[in-house]
């Protein structure tokens, strides 16, 4: 005996998935692009001495410098291009790390959950 | 106290300590004939009085839970970062115990016996690993570099 099953309606739910998942990319796209300015500004409050890290600013130059930018789709990268930056956050031989950027990364990352979820509820 | 397994009570600790004996035992102090008597090339935090460089510094850099074992489980796996920064007095020197670091953790993962799987630390990972060198020809060259293990509590 043999059966036969025929399922209807494939490609056009093909092109329904293909047409969300495009959608679910820029909407989350979207939320790592504004989890980013979020981190950018967190760590900027954290050099200000407004978290639970020392305050690190003196002239302003390396808060100033702190930057987000997304450099390729669903990445977002906050950096410094100050040649000290990395002395404060990783410490020297005579100066305690100061840890502003790992340490705001490892405090916010449910919120920077949150944001891609709270855009990808708009599907 | 030779620590041979990460247990779940005291995960954090064990976990710190079995890596700086594990490197402290495995990894040549370039200066073995010489280093003083009361000072460590390996250690589990920076020391407050003044060191001979080479040396090798291991710290936690915390932990996150990304998951449980099961719905109805107590179970958890935990993912620890640990920070293992090589403090050194060339570029050189530096790269050369970073190399003798890493070349040791990465291939003593599986072993039946030695292993770190078989300590309770899984899914190594060298997550990063950047330059941090002070100005000046005696400036100290650093690498501090972030591994991650998986920790089954249970």
């Amino acid at each position: 005996m043999t059966i036969g099953i025929q399922v209807l309606g494939i490609p056009s739910t093909m092109a329904f998935l293909k047409t969300k998942n495009k959608k679910a990319l820029e909407l989350t796209n979207a939320a790592i692009i504004k989890a980013g300015f979020f981190i950018e500004a967190e760590v900027k409050e954290s050099i200000a001495g407004k978290r639970a890290e020392p305050k690190s600013v003196d002239t302003g130059r390396f808060m100033g410098s702190v930057k987000a930018s997304q450099k390729q789709p669903l990445t977002a990268t906050i950096e410094s291009n100050v040649e000290y930056a990395k002395h404060l956050e990783y410490g020297t031989s005579r100066m305690k790390p100061r840890s502003h950027f790992r340490n705001t990364a490892s405090r916010n990352e449910t919120k920077v959950k949150d944001f891609v979820e709270k855009e990808i509820k708009k599907l | 106290m030779a620590i041979t397994k990460v247990y779940s009570a005291t995960f954090l600790a064990d976990t710190v300590n079995l890596i700086r004996n594990k490197l402290k035992t495995n990894i040549t102090d370039p200066l073995v004939t010489i280093r003083p008597g009361n000072e460590k090339f390996v250690l589990t935090s920076y020391p407050k009085r003044s060191v001979t460089y080479p040396i090798i510094t291991i710290t936690d850099r915390g932990i996150i839970q990304p998951t449980r074992l099961g719905m109805s489980s107590e179970g958890t796996v935990i993912s620890i970062t640990v920070e293992v920064r090589i403090w050194a007095r060339n570029v050189r020197e530096r790269d050369e115990l970073f190399g003798s670091a890493y070349q040791y953790l990465r291939t003593n993962q599986l072993d039946n016996v030695t292993g770190l799987a078989n300590s309770n630390l899984h899914d190594f990972t060298l997550s990063s690993a950047v330059n941090v060198d002070e100005e000046g020809e005696a400036g100290i060259r650093s690498k501090v570099c972030e591994y991650k293990f998986l920790v089954i509590i249970s």
